[in-house]
């Protein structure tokens, strides 16, 4: 399998194939995150196609690190615009959370345990549901949730410790963990 | 023997104590077999809640725009040359100035026109221009 990196620069070269590639690689995992930040599938799927094109024209000096740290910071930028807008309109779906009805993201959890534990991810404070999602559903090592979100690395173990912590106190409570 | 509390065991799993406190837990749960079953219960518990699964369909990606389509280096060459072009050409102009023209004139005198107080009216007749 050609490295992201090439296919990268085979992709910003006119190589369609390459281009189809990379997206398939990289799409799913990053509109499991952006979906997940901003509360919305919809907005986390236009995210994710507005990232790749804006990765098409990022002009490679050197490869440092990887295209999905890069890809993922780009992306967790976009989101933390995007749900400032929303904020400033209207309020984000936790109405439809609150009452129990599923959210359209909620919807393409299949499975009922998934679904419960994508719940209390979700309640958790922003600050700790953004690290969660970037170290658990985006599988980010330390240094690069550091990077992609310029908080200290101390900063981001820490909030890591306590927002599973506190998930695995929920979920003990709902009888999903023993 | 001290059991690490379940914070730090729980920190151990996640790879978030410094190198000297992480030595530490890993020797103990060597020799302690509870503990190793406490921390193999939260290694347990971390996975689950990594392979939460969101179903996501894949769409077509994003056309590359047509300009990508070009080479990048036929296209950086072209803006060279051009930019190239651009500045030669606007070197000369600076290194040429305009040069003010010369006009010469004859003055042709006419018999018809000559005054009784001997002053001759002449007509002038541009004979040579040049830059």
């Amino acid at each position: 399998m050609i490295d992201d990196w090439q296919c990268l620069e085979t992709a910003q070269g006119g190589d369609e194939k390459a281009w189809r590639d990379l997206f398939a690689r990289h799409y799913p995992s990053l509109v499991k995150m952006t979906s997940c930040i901003t509360g919305s599938i919809e907005t986390g799927h236009d995210l994710a196609q507005e990232s790749f094109v804006r990765l098409l024209r990022f002009r490679i000096r050197h490869h440092t690190g990887s295209v999905t740290s890069l890809l993922s910071t780009i992306a967790y930028r976009l989101a933390l615009k995007e749900k400032h807008r929303i904020s400033l309109y209207h309020r984000p779906d936790a109405a439809l959370i609150a009452d129990g009805s599923p959210s359209p993201l909620e919807l393409a959890i299949r499975n009922d345990t998934d679904r419960i534990i994508f719940r209390v991810m979700q309640s958790l404070s922003v600050e700790h549901r953004e690290i969660l999602t970037l170290r658990l559903m985006s599988g980010h090592s330390y240094e690069e949730i550091a990077r992609i979100t310029g908080i200290p690395i101390g900063t981001v173990k820490s909030r890591v410790f306590y927002a599973v912590k506190e998930c695995r106190q929920m979920l003990k409570e709902r009888g999903v963990f023993k | 023997m001290t059991h690490p509390d379940a914070d730090t065991l729980l920190k151990f799993a996640l790879k978030t104590l410094d190198q000297s406190e992480s030595s530490s837990v890993a020797e103990h749960l060597s020799v302690c077999e509870k503990c190793k079953d406490l921390q193999q219960k939260i290694l347990g518990e971390l996975a689950r809640l990594e392979e939460v699964e969101i179903h996501i369909d894949v769409p077509a990606p994003p056309g590359l725009p047509r300009r990508l389509r070009l080479p990048l280096a036929v296209s950086r060459w072209a803006a060279v040359l051009a930019i190239g072009f651009l500045l030669g050409y606007m070197t000369a102009q600076l290194s040429d100035p305009v040069r003010p023209v010369v006009v010469q004139q004859r003055l042709i005198p006419t018999r018809a026109e000559v005054s009784s107080s001997g002053f001759v009216s002449c007509q002038a007749i541009d004979v040579t221009t040049s830059p």
